[in-house]
């Protein structure tokens, strides 16, 4: 009957994954965990930037994610095709223009400009994980989700003066994240939703800011395509990666 | 959670089995109990013996089964969770796949020049007139073929040039060619391989760009390829060039931002530049020699031959590339490497300079320019006799000047990264040029002023001497400094210090101001029966006078710039209003003979003067439309008096223009 023991013990440490994330700081960290389980992994997605009264635009993109490294490369519209942008650290950026065949490095000063047109930011998009960043507090707590508010830690520099990020605890990731702008006001919303799983690895299948200082503008995120650790090189975040 | 469900549905089964096998385990327990006893038996035997010898130390105990069971369960359930983690797709990896990238871009530009510029006296002036100058409609196809670490590109202009030639009489209505011009730009048609021989190794051949300077536009050190002016819109694109590229990243996973690159390119190609530029051939007071004294008199010998009636013009120029072989060609070698968060390079480049230099002049005497001002063109004769102030010449100094490029090295660094705290890019680039020496002969057939041979340089009565320098063997330097700063989400500044424009070449700077680049000059020499205290047209180009007879208006050779703009996004980048300037900073150095001190004068006009004042101011919009489709439309206006820098009629003037582009 020692099956029976393992059976409890199991059950007992899972009940333990959810019973241990009791404050912010934990939460964070097991939500950065979870966001950076997978080795490697590679999205194709297809962007939807919508404005009220106009035409909504459509993009392509490949992203290539490991660790804190990000590569982006854009596929689609035609005079976007090949532009590349390469966070290797949330202070090192270069952006590949292929009518200059050129890289340029990228200010900090930039990330809280608008990516490439879209309502995320360069922050935005450069941030893989939370905790460096921001401290976080956990304001409430239901039976699925943590709300957690987080701000900036000390001599860290973001664009925002507040983050209220609701937390999947079946996912351990975020559904829900509310920017707020240095005076306090809600200025954005980022929707994470349709989540699904490869092994341990969650990812969410669309992820929509919705730009409140702007009408509403909203740009969405849909993902096409997703492999998670593919065994993508180390040297592929690299500038020599973006000339090739 | 997952690992509870997955260690539910590993034991059920297993649990299904251990209770059909458990009449086997509890036999095999009899087993191991009956083996106890035989173990217990065999130490019972020893016994006896053991009385002389030390006792064994008791067998470890059996471990319980089921812990055994445990822990084959758990691998096994380690085992399925790593089974059940996507797998690297194997198949698709080891079996390269011919990957094919095709795009393109169809574009038309359309451009209005909105005043005339003119250079040049009526005899031989090159005018721009005001009207249509440039329609290019471009079909741009650009291919990408990948297979393993191997990849072609292609990028070719298909140019179709909407404004037609001047058909050359009635067989040029029969060239299609002609009247409907065509070019083809190949910007890049090359072959790369990655990681070939060993990791971190790439290669690369064919007609291709290398871009190395982190300046925007304005790169000291981007010396491989020859720059392209032609289409003055664009501040300096650069033409592909058939290179040979290898770049080795020593350790490519763990310092993948630190390379060390070799480019060889067995071709010179000079700079294409704007078709404004021919209008720089009517400036023949614009002398290149260094030696100032030299200038005088030439300046002095010109107005004298003018005054005679006998104008100096450039009327041809030839060129000597230098020649394809393996002395010419050009290297390069550049390590990069990112040390505390800064990009760092520095290079070493072998070749030429992109502009080329007089190394030759030859001059007749040409009759045939003979005239007046108003003369009406042949075949029409005319009837009236010149007016008073009409200027008539009996013909033309006329000058065929032979040009090179001059061999240089340069030495160059490159740093950008941001400053902490602040957030600022900045970026940093210097190029330290060492040129060859260049200078220039000077032949003529008999002329009014001198006999046929070689000119008397060192003014010793016989033709020849030390040929004068053109470009001194001193180093000078070039660079860039910029930053740039965004502020929000709609507003981009960026402003750099150029020092040292492309087609700027030599030493003499605001630092060590030795050499002089001439932007006018002219003789200030009296006539004879003129009341004037200066001294005769023709003691002065014959004389020993040469400084009291000469003015020139000079700045450095390698100049200053403060080139600023503004990006402003609107409508989430939908639009995009620029304002790019240029700013001259140098000033102009005004130098004449002053008679009340008896010497030479120098009048400086800074930058924010009527006679020093220069600069370019070039606004524009542009629409993106989404789905590839852009229009845009802007204004290029080019200020100052014509001896400055970008109110040179060369320089090609005010010019207006609306360009559409798709691209897919």
């Amino acid at each position: 009957m020692k099956w029976m023991t393992t059976i409890l013990a199991a059950a007992a440490l899972g009940l333990a994954t959810f019973a241990w994330a009791s404050d912010g700081a934990t939460v964070l960290a097991q939500m950065d965990e979870s966001m950076t389980r997978a080795v490697d992994q590679y999205f194709e997605y297809e962007l939807v930037n919508e404005e009220k009264g106009r035409d909504p635009k459509v993009m392509g993109l490949k992203v290539w994610i490991k660790g804190d490294q990000r590569l982006t490369e854009f596929t689609a519209p035609g005079d976007m095709k090949g532009t590349k942008a390469l966070v290797q650290k949330r202070d090192q950026m270069y952006i590949y223009l292929p009518a200059y065949s050129k890289v340029r490095r990228v200010a900090s000063s930039a990330t809280s400009g608008g990516f490439m047109g879209t309502t995320f930011s360069n922050e935005d998009i450069s941030t893989v994980t939370y905790g460096p960043v921001y401290s976080a507090a956990l304001l409430s707590e239901t039976d699925t989700d943590w709300v957690l508010e987080m701000t900036p830690r000390e001599g860290e520099k973001s664009a925002y003066s507040k983050l209220e990020m609701t937390v999947s605890k079946k996912y351990i990731q975020p559904v829900e994240i509310k920017y707020f702008s240095d005076k306090g006001q809600h200025i954005k919303t980022e929707l994470r939703t349709d989540y699904s799983c490869q092994g341990d690895v969650c990812n969410a299948a669309s992820m929509k800011m919705i730009d409140h200082s702007r009408g509403d503008a909203a740009t969405e995120l849909i993902r096409q395509e997703w492999e998670v650790n593919t065994g993508v090189a180390d040297d592929v975040f690299s500038v020599r990666s973006l000339q090739n | 959670m997952v690992r509870l469900l997955l260690l539910l549905a590993l034991l059920l089964p297993s649990a299904a089995l251990a209770e059909s096998h458990g009449d086997d385990d509890d036999a095999a327990g009899d087993d191991d109990d009956s083996a106890g006893d035989d173990d217990d038996s065999a130490a019972d035997d020893d016994d006896p013996a053991g009385e002389d010898e030390p006792a064994e130390p008791p067998p470890p105990p059996e471990p319980d089964p089921r812990d055994v069971q445990i822990e084959q369960l758990e691998a096994r359930l380690d085992a399925l969770e790593e089974a059940s983690k996507p797998k690297p797709k194997r198949k698709r990896r080891a079996i390269p796949r011919l990957n094919v990238d095709i795009g393109g871009r169809i574009s038309s530009d359309v451009r209005f020049q909105v005043e005339e510029r003119t250079q040049g006296g009526w005899y031989a002036q090159h005018v721009l007139p005001v009207g249509f100058v440039r329609n290019e409609n471009i079909a741009n196809v650009t291919m990408a073929a990948e297979i393993s670490r191997f990849r072609g590109v292609l990028d070719l202009d298909f140019v179709l040039v909407g404004l037609p030639e001047d058909p050359d009489g009635l067989p040029g209505l029969s060239v299609r060619e002609g009247l409907h011009p065509y070019r083809i730009e190949a910007h890049a048609a090359y072959i790369h391989a990655r990681d070939l021989f060993f990791p971190g190794l790439d290669v690369r051949f064919g007609q291709q760009l290398v871009q190395w300077g982190v300046g925007d536009q304005f790169n000291p050190t981007n010396n491989l390829n020859a720059d392209d002016l032609e289409d003055p819109l664009l501040f300096g694109e650069q033409q592909a060039n058939l290179m040979l590229r290898i770049d080795w990243t020593p350790l490519p996973n763990k310092a993948p931002n630190w390379t060390f690159s070799a480019v060889a390119v067995p071709a010179f190609r000079p700079a294409l530049v704007p078709t404004s530029g021919q209008l720089g051939l009517a400036a023949v007071d614009r002398l290149p020699f260094l030696d100032e004294e030299l200038r005088y008199y030439v300046h002095s010998e010109t107005e004298f031959a003018r005054r005679a009636g006998l104008p100096t013009i450039v009327g041809s120029t030839t060129t000597d590339l230098p020649d394809v072989n393996l002395r010419n060609v050009q290297l390069a070698f550049r390590m990069a490497a990112t040390v505390l968060n800064q990009d760092l390079a520095i290079s070493f480049y072998r070749g030429f300079d992109d502009f080329p230099v007089p190394y030759q002049n030859f001059t007749f005497q040409d009759d045939s320019y003979a005239g007046c001002e108003n003369d009406p063109p042949p075949p029409e004769i005319r009837e009236d006799e010149p007016g008073e102030d009409e200027e008539c010449i009996s013909g033309v100094i006329n000058t065929e000047t032979a040009l090179t490029w001059p061999r240089i090295h340069v030495l160059g660094l490159n740093l950008a990264g941001e400053i902490p705290v602040v957030g600022i890019g900045y970026r940093i680039e210097v190029g330290v040029y060492f040129p060859e020496r260049r200078t220039i002969r000077l032949f003529n057939d008999p002329i009014l002023i001198a006999p046929a041979g070689e000119y008397d340089y060192d003014r010793d009565g016989e033709g020849g001497g030390p040929a004068p320098e053109i470009v001194a063997n001193t180093p000078f330097a070039k660079w860039v400094v910029g930053v740039d700063y965004t502020i929000g989400a709609h507003v981009m500044l960026n402003a750099m210090w150029v020092h040292g424009m492309p087609d700027e070449f030599g030493a003499g700077d605001f630092i060590r101001p030795q050499h002089w680049a001439v932007r006018k000059g002219e003789s200030i020499a009296s006539n004879p029966g003129e009341e004037s205290e200066l001294p005769l047209i023709a003691d002065c180009a014959l004389g020993d006078v040469p400084e009291q007879c000469a003015a020139e208006i000079l700045r450095p050779k390698v100049a200053d710039y403060l080139v600023f703009g503004v990006d402003l996004n609107i409508a989430r980048r939908s639009g995009l209003l620029r304002v790019f300037t240029i700013w001259d900073l140098s000033g102009y150095h005004e130098q004449s003979w002053d008679l009340a001190s008896a010497e030479r004068v120098n009048t400086f006009h800074h930058p924010f003067t009527k006679k020093g004042f220069s600069a370019v101011i070039y606004p524009s919009f542009a629409w993106n439309f989404g789905f590839g489709f852009e229009l845009s439309a802007g204004a290029l206006f080019q200020l100052g008096q014509t001896h400055t820098k970008f109110g040179d009629p060369a320089a090609g003037g005010h010019t207006v223009y609306v360009k559409g582009a798709y691209s897919f």
